[in-house]
C-alpha cells in the first residue's frame, strides 16, 4: 500500500467506508482492513461478460468514487475481461477469458450483465468465434459463439456467479412480453448447468454501484455468498420496502397524492403513488443509499419508482405511469375501479329489480305476510 | 303455514363478528391499500391501518371458518335458516379474502408462496381489489337475499286469498 502512497490512516478510512456500505459495524473495520489486504495481494479474479445488454450497469458501476472504481478494478480485484473498458479486442481479449476460464477454475467470480437469448442457437448474441463454419449466402465462414456456449465453458469453473442487473437477473426488459430472442435469466442458464453454483442476484435498471461492489467485497470479506431473498437478492440491499424509507411516506400517510404533472409544484413532494409509483411494491435500498454518490434518487427528483429491482419490472410492471395494471376479462380491458363499479351497478339493479317484481310485479305466495 | 325460521345464538353472533370485522378490514384494506380518500391523515393513521387490517381479516377468517364447519358439518339441531350454501360459499370467500390480503400485507411472509403464484405483489395487488370487489357485493347481495326469504321481507300488494295491504 505504502508503495502506491496509500498511507495507513486513508487504508483504515477506505476499509470503515467499506463497512459502512456493507451495513457492518465499525468494530469489523480490521477485519475488513485484513480481507482488503489479502485481496490486494491475491486479486481475486473476475470475468465480465455481457448478453443482452445496454452496458447501462457497466456504466453505472464506473460511477462508483467511494470505494473508487479504478481501484477497485486495477488493484482490489482483476477483472480479466471487461468488454465495455477493457483496451484488448479479437483473439486476445478472448483469449484472455478461455485462459482465465483453464488456468483459474474455481477461484474467479463470473458477472454476466444482460439475459441470454437462447433462440435460434442463441446466435442473437455472440462474440469471438468457435470451431467450425456456416454458410450464409453461400459463403462458408466462421462461425460465431454464442453466450450460451461462453455460459457453458465459463459457469462450472467460476466460485460464483453474478447476474448484474434486472436483465441479467430476471430477465427484464428483453424478456418482456412476446420475447423473440428466448431471453432467459443467468440464474435459469445457470441451473441447467451447475444447480450447485452459487447465483447472486443484482436487480435494477441500472444495478447500483454499491450492490454490486458491496456484494463482490462481503463475498471476498466474508468468503461467503450474503444472505439472500427468495429472488436470490442479497438481502442487506434488497431487504426493505422502498415504500417505508421514501422521503415522500409522509405525503403518502396524509393521503396528499400528485393527480397531475402539470398543476402542483413540485417542492410540495407529494406521494407519488397514483402517477404510477412503484415503491409499494419494490424492495430496495435506494431512498436511503441514493444514487450519483448519494446526490439523488429517482423519487427525489420527481419521477415515481419504476421497481427496477423486482423480478417483475418490465412486463408485470407497465404501464409505468398507472398505479396498477389494467384487468382484462373477456376482451374488456380495464381498471379494477371500473369493473367494480359495473358490478356495484348491476348488482343495485339485480337488487331493486328483484325487490319490484316481488312488490309490483306479482302477487305474494298465499298463507300470509310472507 | 311456514315453519318459523330459528337460528342458534351463537350463529347469530358469529355472523354479527364476521360482518363487522369484514367491514373493518375493507375499510383499513382501502386505507392502506387503495388510497383514494384525500384530505388529511395523521402519520401515524397507516401503522394503526395496518394492525387493524391483519387483526380484522383473523376475525373473518376464524369466523367464517367455524361458520363453514357449522354450517356444513357440524350443523346444530333446530337451524333451519334459509340459504345455507349460499352461506358456506360466502365463507370458502372470506377465507379466500383473508389469504389474499394477508398475503398483499406481508408479501415476503410465510404467504409469499401466494404472492408468487398470482404473478408478483403487483398481481396480488390487482386480485386483491377484485377480491374486495366481490366480497362486498357477495355479502350485499346475500343479505339482501336473506332479507328476501325472511319473515320481514314486506309485500305491499295483496295476496291471493286477501284483498287489501297486507
Amino acid at each position: 500500500m505504502e508503495e502506491k502512497g496509500v498511507t495507513r490512516r486513508q487504508f483504515i478510512k477506505y476499509a470503515g467506508a467499506t463497512a459502512a456500505l456493507l451495513g457492518l459495524s465499525q468494530a469489523l473495520v480490521p477485519e475488513i482492513a485484513r480481507a482488503l489486504e489479502e485481496m490486494a495481494a491475491g486479486k481475486p479474479p473476475v470475468l465480465w461478460i455481457q448478453g443482452q445488454n445496454c452496458s447501462g450497469c457497466s456504466v453505472s458501476t464506473l460511477n462508483s468514487n467511494y470505494p473508487d472504481i479504478a481501484k477497485v478494478v486495477l488493484d482490489d480485484l482483476s477483472v480479466h475481461y471487461q468488454p465495455t473498458v477493457m483496451a484488448a479486442a479479437g483473439y486476445q481479449a478472448f483469449g484472455v477469458l478461455e485462459e482465465t476460464a483453464k488456468e483459474l477454475a474455481g477461484q474467479y467470480v463470473l458477472v454476466v450483465e444482460g439475459p441470454i437469448p437462447t433462440a435460434e442457437g442463441g446466435e442473437f448474441c455472440t462474440f469471438g468465434l468457435e470451431e467450425g463454419t456456416k454458410e450464409v449466402m453461400g459463403n462458408k465462414i466462421p462461425k460465431d459463439k454464442p453466450i450460451q456456449a461462453w455460459m457453458e465453458e465459463l459457469v462450472p469453473g467460476a466460485a460464483a456467479v453474478i447476474a448484474l442487473g434486472n436483465c441479467a437477473a430476471f430477465g427484464g426488459i428483453p424478456a418482456a412480453n412476446a420475447s423473440v430472442t428466448g431471453s432467459t435469466p443467468v440464474m435459469d442458464i445457470v441451473a441447467k448447468i451447475d444447480k450447485s453454483k452459487p447465483v447472486i442476484n443484482i436487480g435494477g435498471c441500472p444495478s447500483h454501484p454499491d450492490w454490486f461492489l458491496g456484494t463482490v467485497l462481503y463475498y471476498l470479506v466474508n468468503k461467503a455468498v450474503p444472505e439472500l431473498d427468495e429472488h436470490k437478492r442479497p438481502k442487506m440491499f434488497f431487504g426493505q420496502l422502498i415504500h417505508e424509507n421514501c422521503e415522500r411516506r409522509a405525503s403518502f400517510d396524509a393521503g396528499m397524492f400528485l393527480e397531475d404533472w402539470n398543476d402542483v409544484n413540485p417542492d410540495m413532494k407529494l406521494c407519488l403513488f397514483k402517477m404510477g409509483c412503484k415503491g409499494p411494491v419494490t424492495y430496495a435500498d435506494c431512498p436511503t443509499r441514493r444514487w450519483n454518490s448519494k446526490v439523488n434518487w429517482c423519487v427525489g427528483a420527481n419521477a415515481p419508482c419504476h421497481g427496477c429491482a423486482e423480478p417483475a419490472f418490465y412486463k408485470d410492471l407497465t404501464p409505468l405511469y398507472e398505479p396498477l395494471p389494467n384487468v382484462h376479462l373477456a376482451g374488456v380491458t380495464s381498471p379494477v375501479e371500473t369493473l367494480g363499479w359495473v358490478a356495484a351497478g348491476a348488482t343495485a339493479v339485480g337488487i331493486g329489480g328483484h325487490y319490484l317484481y316481488k312488490q309490483l310485479g306479482k302477487k305474494a305466495p298465499e298463507g300470509g305476510d310472507e | 303455514m311456514k315453519v318459523k325460521i330459528s337460528i342458534p345464538g351463537p350463529a347469530k353472533a358469529m355472523y354479527a363478528a364476521y360482518l363487522s370485522a369484514l367491514v373493518v378490514s375493507i375499510y383499513a384494506g382501502i386505507n392502506v391499500f387503495r388510497p383514494f380518500l384525500q384530505g388529511w391523515r395523521y402519520p401515524w393513521q397507516t401503522l394503526y391501518a395496518v394492525n387493524l387490517g391483519i387483526v380484522s381479516i383473523w376475525v373473518v377468517a376464524l369466523t367464517a371458518g367455524v361458520y363453514f364447519y357449522y354450517d356444513t358439518l357440524g350443523r346444530p339441531r333446530g337451524w333451519n335458516e334459509p340459504l345455507r350454501w349460499f352461506r358456506a360459499i360466502l365463507a370458502l370467500l372470506a377465507i379466500w379474502y383473508f389469504l389474499v390480503s394477508y398475503a398483499l400485507y406481508y408479501p415476503q411472509g410465510w404467504m409469499s408462496w401466494l404472492v408468487n403464484g398470482l404473478g408478483g405483489i403487483r398481481h396480488t395487488w390487482v386480485t386483491y381489489s377484485i377480491t374486495v370487489w366481490v366480497v362486498a357485493l357477495v355479502n350485499i347481495i346475500y343479505i339482501y337475499t336473506r332479507w328476501a326469504s325472511s319473515e320481514r321481507f314486506p309485500h305491499f300488494k295483496a295476496t291471493s286469498k286477501e284483498e287489501g295491504v297486507a
